[in-house]
C-alpha cells in the first residue's frame, strides 16, 4: 500500500505504526534497507525518512508530519537512491526490501542548503514572534499576554516562570530588548511587554506559595552547590531544584539578590518586594541559603565537591569597578561606584550629600544609578560620557528621566585628569570629543579634538565605567581558564574546563544584563541537569546552540490601526527629588490586561532555526539598498498616507491569507471526506486552535505546523512586493532610542502646559486594586 | 490552418479501426502500439505500450480510468485544438482503443477552457458516435494556465482540487484518478491509436506549431527528425533574419539560429538542451535581447508556478529577479555561476516538469549567448539596445553569497 493510499484509510483501518506503538509493532512485515551504508530494519510501507529517523539519521525535514499524508513541499528531506536519476523526497517515498539510500552528502548539503536559503529568504513574517526572539529568555509573550488578557494572571505567571522565575523584578529594570522588535512599534508603539510580567509578578507575589511552572520533580539526590545569589544563581538554583535536585546558593553577601539589592537602588527596585520575589525560590523543597560565604577565602571549589555536591554553578557577577587611568584618580573625594551603591543599599552613610557637586563619568546602569542615587541624596548631579545620547548603555527611558529629575548631561568628553584642590576633589578636566570612523563593531569611535579641555567644578568623582568579575581567588584554582577580560571560559553547554563545574551570568559573559543573566542561570541550570544524568555535554551545548539559534528574518508589515500604549503611571519628577520611593507605580488590573489584548503576532516553534544552525546558510541581512524593489525608489511618501498605505497593505496580506487558507482547506477536504486518521479540522477552527496557549505549550504542534505549510504557497504578488518595498527596513536596534526622543518631545511639552502638570501630579492610585488614574500619562 | 507534410492524424480516418482493436486481445493490441514506436506527444515522450502495461498490471481487478490531454498548456501551441477540431472522431476512437486496451469504462477529454471551438467538436462527435465509442467519454475542463496540462495536476483538477502537482511515484498509472490506476496521454498520442491499429504505420510525424518571426505562422504536422530549420521553411520561411530558436514552449530553450540543423525529435532535441514540451519552435530576429527574453520567460514561469515546491516556487522568482537585475544595469560577474547553481539546485530538487525542465532556459541561453550576458553586465548596457531598466535595485531580500 503507498503511503497516499495509507492516509485516505479510515483510521480504524490503518495500520498501527511504529508512531503508534513507539517501536515496530509485531506481526508487521520489516525488510531491510540500507542507509549511508548502514543496514536498516523498516517497516515495508513506511516512509524512508521515519525508518532513517529511527535509525538514528537526521534528516533534514520541514513540512513532514506523521499525521498528514506527505506532501512532498519543502523538499528538505531528498535523498539518493540507487536506481533513481534524481533526489526523491524520503518523506514521500515507501521504503522498499534493498533500497541503497545516501541521506547525507556533499552535492545533498548543498542543494538543500540552497534549498533553505529560499526559504529563508523569501520568508516575510516570523514564526517565532520577534519579541519572543529579542528577549534572551525567550518568554512566550504573545502567549501570557493572551491569558493576561483573559484575566488568568496565575496561569500568565506560570507561563512565565518557564523560563523566566523573577517577573516583577524584571518588570522593573529590564532594558527590554523585546520591546525594541516589537512589530506594533512599526505602525505606532510597542507593546509594554516589559510592566505586562511585572504586574503577574507582582500580583502572583502576594500569593502563600508562590506558582511553579511545573510541579517539583521528586528528588534525585543530587547536589548542586551554587556560587553567587545574584540573577543567575538563583535562576539556576531556582530550575535546578524544580528538576529534584537539592540546591546550596553559597553568597559573600548577607542577603540574596546580587547587584540586584546591592547596586540597583531602591527607588528602582524595592527590596522588599525583591525579596518576596525571590523567596520563591526558598518556597522549593531541599534548597538552602548560606550567606556571609566568600568563594576563595571562605571555601574552594574543591571543598565543594569534598563535601558531596555532584556540580557546582559559580554565578559570583562582576564586582570591581574598572579603573579610570587619569592622574588625580587616588585623591580624596573620588568614590568607587560599586561600593557607593552598595553602601547606600546597605543604609551606611555615604560621602555624598545636600549641597554637593558630583560629576559621575560613564553611561552605563551603574552611572545613572550613582547619579539618580547622589541626586535623591541632594547633591548636584553631572554626568559625562564621550560618546552620544544613542550609545549609552542605560536604557533610554532612564536617561530620560535622569534629565528631568535635573540631572545634567555632558556628551563627547572625555575625562583628562582631576583637579586637585585642597588636598582633595576640586574639578575634573575634560576633553571633548568628536565621532571619528566606524571601528570593527560598526559603531563610530570618539576621537578627541585638540584644545577642546574645559573643567568642571566638583568635590565628587565617581568613575562608573563598566565592571571586572572580581577574580582573586583564582589562583588557587588552576583548573578553571580565565579571559583577558577576567570572565571564566566555558564550553557552549556553560561548562568551564572542570567537568562538573559551570559559570554563567556576568562572570561568564562580563558586565550585561539582568536578563541575559537570568538567561544563562536557565540554561545552566538545564546542562547541570543533563551533566547529573550522565549525557554528552557536547552534544548538549549543540542542542542549545540550536535552541538559541536567532532566525535573522526582515520586518513584515503590520496590519492594526493605532492604539496607544497604556503607559505606567509613574512618581511625578517633581516629587523624585530627595526621595527613594520607587516610581514605576505599577499598572493595575485593568490597564494591564488592556495592554495585554493588544493584537497579537502569531507564535509557533519553527524548524526553520535549527536547521539554520546545521545547514549554514550563505545569506546575511542585507542593507536597505538591497531589498525588493521593483519600480523606480518612490518619494518618500508623508507620514498619514503611508500609513493608509500600510494599512491597506495590512488588509491584503489577511486576504491573502484567507485564500491560501481556503485553498487548503479544499486540499484537506478529499482527506476530511474520507477519514484521515486523526481529526484534520478545518482550516480556520484549526488556526483558533493553534492560538490557543494549550497548544502553544504542546510546542511542535501539528497545528502549528500545518499552519507552516499553509503559508508556503501564499503568492507574493508584484503589488505587495512594491508595497512593501516602501517600508522593508532591517531591524534597527536603537529604534525604541529614536522613539524615546519623541516621546520626551511630548513630556516636554506636557511639563510647559500647566492644565497637565496638574494631571501628572494626581495622586497615584493602588496598583492592586484598580484605581489608579489611568489617563495621566496617556499622550 | 494548412498542414503540408504527408499529413496523418489531422486528417486520418481509420473508421474500422475499433472494431478492429476489439477484436484483438488487450496484450495483442498492446504489442502492435509497441510495434509502431509511439512515444508520449505531451513532452516527455515516453512510450504509450510501457503506460498501457503499467495501467494493465496495477489494475489488479479495479477500473481504471483513461484521461486524455487536450489541455493545451502553452498559449502559443494549441495542437490539440487543431486536432480536434479537425479529426475529433479519430481522437476520440483512439480514446476508445486505449481504453479496449487497459479495460476501462469510463474517460476523460481534458481540455483548456478557453478552447470552445474543440469542445463543441467533441461534444458533437461524442453524440454523433455514441454506439461505436461504446465507453463513457466525458468532457472535462481546466482552470486555465500552464500547470493545468501537468498530469498530476490535471488529476488534482478532476478531483476538484487546485491544478497542484504531486509527487512522483506513484504514477498515474498505479494510483491516477481517485487512486485508481488511470491512463494520462495527450490526446495527440490517443489520436495515433486509430492508424496504428488499422494501417499498421510506424508513429512518424508530430504536430508543431511555429510561431515568432515566419511568413504563416500556426501548427503543422512534420515528420519527427525534420530539421528546425525545415520546420521553419515549412511556415512560409523567416520575415527576418534570425538570431535563435526557442524550442518547446515556455520551460524550452533557445538555441542560436546557427544550429537550425537541429532535428526535431525527442532526443535530439535533449541532447542540444531542451525538450519537446509543448512543440512550439518560435523564431527569434534579430534585434532581441536574449536575457530579455529569458527574463520575459522566468517572470511568465514565477507566475504560473503551482508553487507546492520551494526550489521552483521560489527559484523561478529568483531567477527573474536576477535576470532583471541584470538587463536593468544591476548585474555582477558573480550572478552568472549563481544563476547555474540556482538551475542547478531547481533542475535537481523540483517536484514536477515545470521545475525540472525551466533551467534549460538558464543552460541554452547562457551558453548560446554568452555575449548577450557579457555585455548587459559588464558593459551594462543592452547588445541590442532594446531592454528598459525595470528596476533600481537589485532583487535580494537578504543579500546573497
Ligand atoms: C548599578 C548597576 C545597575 C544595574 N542596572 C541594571 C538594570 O537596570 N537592568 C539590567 O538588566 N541590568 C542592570 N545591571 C546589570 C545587572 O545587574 C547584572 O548584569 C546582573 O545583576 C548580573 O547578575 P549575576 O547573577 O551574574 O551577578 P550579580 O548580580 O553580580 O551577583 C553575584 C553574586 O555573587 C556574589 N559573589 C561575588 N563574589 C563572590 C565570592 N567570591 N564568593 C561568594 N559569593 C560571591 C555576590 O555577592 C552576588 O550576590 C546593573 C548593574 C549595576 C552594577
Ligand atoms: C507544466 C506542464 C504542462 C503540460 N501541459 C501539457 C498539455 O497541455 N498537454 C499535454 O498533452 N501534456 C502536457 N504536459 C505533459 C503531461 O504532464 C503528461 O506528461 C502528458 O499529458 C502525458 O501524455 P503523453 O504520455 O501522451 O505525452 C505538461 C507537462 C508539464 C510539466
Ligand atoms: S524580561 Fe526583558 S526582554 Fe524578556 S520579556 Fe521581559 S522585558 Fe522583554
Ligand atoms: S516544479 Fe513548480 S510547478 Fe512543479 S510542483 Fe514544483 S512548484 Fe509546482
Ligand atoms: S519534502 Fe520531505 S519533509 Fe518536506
Amino acid at each position: 500500500m503507498s503511503l497516499l493510499e495509507r492516509y485516505t484509510q479510515p483510521s480504524e483501518s490503518q495500520i498501527p505504526t511504529v508512531a503508534h506503538v513507539g517501536e515496530i509493532p509485531s506481526g508487521q512485515p520489516t525488510c531491510t534497507i540500507w542507509i549511508d551504508g548502514k543496514e536498516v530494519t523498516a517497516v515495508v510501507g513506511e516512509s524512508i525518512l521515519r525508518a532513517a529517523q529511527r535509525a538514528g539519521f537526521e534528516v533534514p525535514t520541514l513540512c513532514d508530519d506523521e499525521k498528514l499524508a506527505p506532501a512532498a513541499a519543502c523538499r528538505m528531506c531528498l535523498v539518493e537512491i540507487e536506481g533513481y536519476h534524481r533526489p526523491m523526497p524520503s518523506c514521500h517515498l515507501p521504503v522498499q526490501p534493498g533500497m541503497v539510500i545516501t541521506q547525507a552528502s556533499d552535492s545533498l548539503f548543498k542543494l538543500r542548503r540552497q534549498n533553505l536559503e529560499y526559504i529563508l529568504s523569501d520568508h516575510n513574517a516570523y514564526c517565532m514572534p520577534p519579541c519572543q526572539v529579542g528577549c534572551p529568555t525567550h518568554i512566550d509573550i504573545p502567549g501570557y499576554l493572551e491569558l493576561m488578557a483573559k484575566g488568568q494572571h496565575v496561569e500568565a505567571a506560570r507561563l512565565v516562570k518557564e523560563v523566566l522565575p523573577f517577573p516583577y523584578m524584571l518588570g522593573l529594570v529590564c532594558p527590554k530588548p523585546c520591546q525594541e522588535v516589537c512589530r506594533r512599534g512599526l505602525v505606532e508603539e510597542e507593546i509594554a511587554i516589559c510592566q505586562c510580567h511585572g504586574y503577574t509578578g507582582e500580583m502572583v507575589m502576594e500569593m502563600d506559595q508562590a506558582p511553579t511552572p511545573f510541579p517539583q520533580l521528586p528528588a534525585t539526590g543530587k547536589r548542586v552547590a551554587v556560587v553567587g545569589a545574584g540573577p543567575a544563581g538563583l535562576t539556576c538554583a531556582y530550575y535546578a531544584a524544580l528538576k529534584g535536585h537539592a540546591v546550596t546558593v553559597f553568597d559573600m553577601m548577607e542577603k540574596q539578590g546580587g547587584i540586584c539589592r546591592y547596586g540597583i537602588p531602591e527607588y528602582r527596585l524595592p527590596k522588599v518586594k525583591l525579596d518576596k520575589e525571590l523567596n520563591s525560590v526558598w518556597q522549593l523543597r531541599d534548597t538552602e541559603f548560606k550567606g556571609g560565604m566568600t568563594l576563595g577565602r571562605d571555601f574552594s571549589i574543591d571543598d565543594l565537591f569534598t563535601q558531596g555536591y555532584d556540580a557546582v554553578f559559580l554565578g559570583i557577577g562582576c564586582w570591581r569597578s574598572n579603573d579610570l587611568p587619569i592622574p588625580g584618580i587616588d585623591l580624596p573625594g573620588v568614590i568607587e561606584a560599586i561600593n557607593y551603591l552598595r553602601m547606600n543599599a546597605e543604609g551606611n552613610p555615604v560621602p555624598v550629600g545636600k549641597g554637593q557637586k558630583v560629576v559621575v563619568v560613564g553611561g552605563g546602569f551603574t552611572t545613572f544609578d550613582c547619579a539618580r542615587t547622589s541626586r535623591r541624596l541632594g547633591a548636584e548631579v553631572t554626568v559625562v560620557y564621550r560618546r552620544s545620547r544613542r550609545e549609552m548603555g542605560a536604557h533610554y527611558s532612564e536617561v530620560d528621566d535622569a534629565e528631568h529629575e535635573g540631572i545634567r548631561l555632558e556628551f563627547f568628553a572625555s575625562p583628562v585628569k582631576i583637579v586637585e584642590k585642597n588636598g582633595r576633589v576640586g574639578g575634573i578636566e575634560f576633553q571633548r570629543m568628536a565621532l571619528g570612523e566606524p571601528d570593527a563593531s560598526g559603531r563610530r569611535r570618539p576621537v578627541p579634538v585638540e584644545g577642546s579641555n574645559f573643567t568642571i567644578e566638583c568635590d565628587t568623582v565617581i568613575p562608573a565605567i563598566g565592571q571586572l568579575p572580581d577574580l582573586d581567588f583564582f589562583e588557587k584554582e588552576p583548573s578553571v581558564r580565565k579571559t583577558k577580560r577576567e570572565t571564566i571560559v566555558t564550553n557552549g553547554a556553560l561548562m568551564t574546563d572542570r567537568p562538573g563545574v559551570f559559570a554563567g551570568g556576568d562572570v561568564q559573559m562580563g558586565a550585561r544584563t539582568v536578563i541575559e543573566c537570568v538567561a544563562q542561570g536557565k540554561l545552566a541550570a538545564k546542562a547541570i541537569d543533563r551533566y547529573l544524568a550522565g549525557d554528552d555535554m557536547a552534544r548538549v551545548a549543540e542542542e542549545i546552540a540550536q535552541e538559541e539559534a536567532v532566525p535573522e528574518l526582515i520586518d513584515i508589515v503590520p496590519y492594526k490601526p493605532e492604539e496607544p500604549q497604556v503607559r505606567m503611571p509613574m512618581l511625578p519628577f517633581p516629587d523624585r527629588v530627595q526621595s527613594f520611593q520607587v516610581i514605576e507605580n505599577g499598572y493595575d488590573k485593568a490597564a494591564a490586561e488592556k495592554e495585554a489584548a493588544q493584537p497579537l503576532p502569531p507564535s509557533g516553534t519553527c524548524r526553520l532555526p535549527r536547521l539554520r544552525v546545521r545547514l549554514q546558510p550563505r545569506l546575511h541581512p542585507s542593507g536597505p539598498q538591497q531589498v525588493h524593489q521593483l519600480h523606480p525608489v518612490r518619494p518618500n511618501l508623508p507620514g498619514r498616507h503611508r500609513c493608509e498605505l500600510l494599512r491597506a497593505h495590512g488588509r491584503r496580506i489577511r486576504r491573502d491569507r484567507d485564500d491560501a487558507m481556503e485553498r487548503l482547506a479544499q486540499v484537506h477536504r478529499l482527506r476530511l471526506v474520507r477519514g484521515v486518521r486523526g481529526d484534520v479540522p478545518d482550516g480556520r477552527a484549526d488556526d483558533a486552535r493553534a492560538r490557543s496557549a494549550d497548544v502553544r505549550a504542546g510546542r511542535d504542534s501539528v497545528h502549528l505546523l500545518r499552519r507552516l505549510r499553509r503559508g508556503l504557497p501564499a503568492r507574493c504578488t508584484r503589488r505587495d512586493l512594491e508595497l512593501r518595498a516602501l517600508d522593508v527596513r532591517p531591524l534597527r536596534p536603537h529604534r525604541s532610542r529614536e522613539r524615546g526622543a519623541r516621546r520626551r518631545a511630548v513630556v516636554e511639552a506636557i511639563g510647559r502646559d500647566p492644565a497637565r502638570r496638574t494631571q501628572l501630579s494626581a495622586p497615584a492610585g493602588d496598583p492592586t486594586t484598580g484605581s489608579a488614574p489611568l489617563g495621566r500619562m496617556t499622550v | 490552418m494548412p498542414a503540408r507534410t504527408a499529413a496523418r492524424i489531422l486528417d486520418g480516418e481509420a473508421r474500422g479501426a475499433l472494431q478492429r482493436a476489439r477484436s484483438y486481445l488487450p496484450e495483442q493490441l498492446i504489442d502492435a502500439v509497441e510495434k509502431s514506436g509511439l512515444r508520449g506527444r505531451g513532452g516527455a515522450g515516453y512510450p504509450l505500450a510501457d503506460k498501457l502495461r503499467a495501467v494493465r498490471r496495477n489494475a489488479d481487478g479495479r477500473q481504471p480510468y483513461v484521461v486524455a490531454n487536450g489541455y493545451d498548456a502553452d498559449p502559443g501551441s494549441p495542437l490539440a485544438r487543431t486536432l480536434l477540431a479537425r479529426n475529433a472522431a479519430t481522437a476520440l476512437r483512439g480514446i476508445a482503443i486505449a481504453a479496449h486496451a487497459v479495460d476501462a469504462k469510463e474517460a476523460f477529454v481534458y481540455l483548456h477552457p478557453g478552447a470552445t471551438e474543440a469542445r463543441a467538436a467533441v461534444e458533437r462527435a461524442i453524440a454523433d458516435h455514441q454506439d461505436e465509442l461504446g465507453i463513457a467519454i466525458e468532457v472535462a475542463l481546466g482552470p486555465g494556465g500552464f500547470m493545468g496540462g501537468e498530469e498530476s495536476a490535471l488529476l488534482a483538477v478532476l478531483e476538484s482540487r487546485r491544478a497542484m502537482a504531486r509527487q512522483r511515484p506513484p504514477y498515474p498509472a498505479s494510483q491516477g484518478l481517485n487512486l485508481r490506476p488511470t491512463l494520462v496521454s495527450s490526446i495527440e498520442t490517443l489520436a495515433w491509436l486509430p492508424l496504428v491499429v488499422e494501417e499498421q504505420v510506424r508513429a512518424s510525424t508530430k504536430l508543431v506549431s511555429v510561431t515568432g518571426a515566419v511568413s504563416h505562422p500556426g501548427v503543422y504536422e512534420v515528420a519527427l527528425g525534420t530539421s528546425l530549420g525545415d520546420i521553419v521553411s515549412e511556415a512560409g520561411g523567416t520575415t527576418a533574419k534570425l538570431k535563435g530558436l526557442h524550442v518547446g514552449g515556455p520551460t524550452g530553450g533557445i538555441l542560436n539560429a546557427t544550429r537550425s540543423d537541429t532535428r526535431f525529435d525527442f532526443d535530439d532535441l535533449r541532447v542540444a538542451g531542451t525538450h519537446m514540451g509543448s512543440a512550439q519552435v518560435r523564431a527569434i530576429p534579430v534585434g532581441t535581447c536574449i536575457v530579455n527574453e529569458a527574463a520575459k520567460l522566468f517572470a511568465y514561469l514565477a507566475r504560473e508556478s503551482c508553487a507546492i515546491c520551494v526550489p521552483c516556487r521560489v527559484g523561478t522568482k529568483r531567477v527573474q529577479g536576477i535576470l532583471e537585475g541584470m538587463y536593468s544595469g544591476l548585474g555582477r560577474d558573480s550572478d552568472l555561476p549563481w544563476l547555474d547553481e540556482l538551475g542547478d539546485h531547481m533542475e535537481r530538487f523540483s517536484l514536477c516538469g515545470f521545475g525540472i525542465t525551466a533551467p534549460s532556459i538558464l543552460r541554452t541561453t547562457m551558453r548560446e549567448f554568452p555575449d548577450d550576458y557579457r555585455i548587459h553586465i559588464q558593459d551594462m548596457r543592452c547588445p541590442e539596445g532594446s531592454c528598459t531598466p525595470v528596476r533600481s535595485r537589485r532583487y535580494e531580500t537578504m543579500a546573497q553569497p
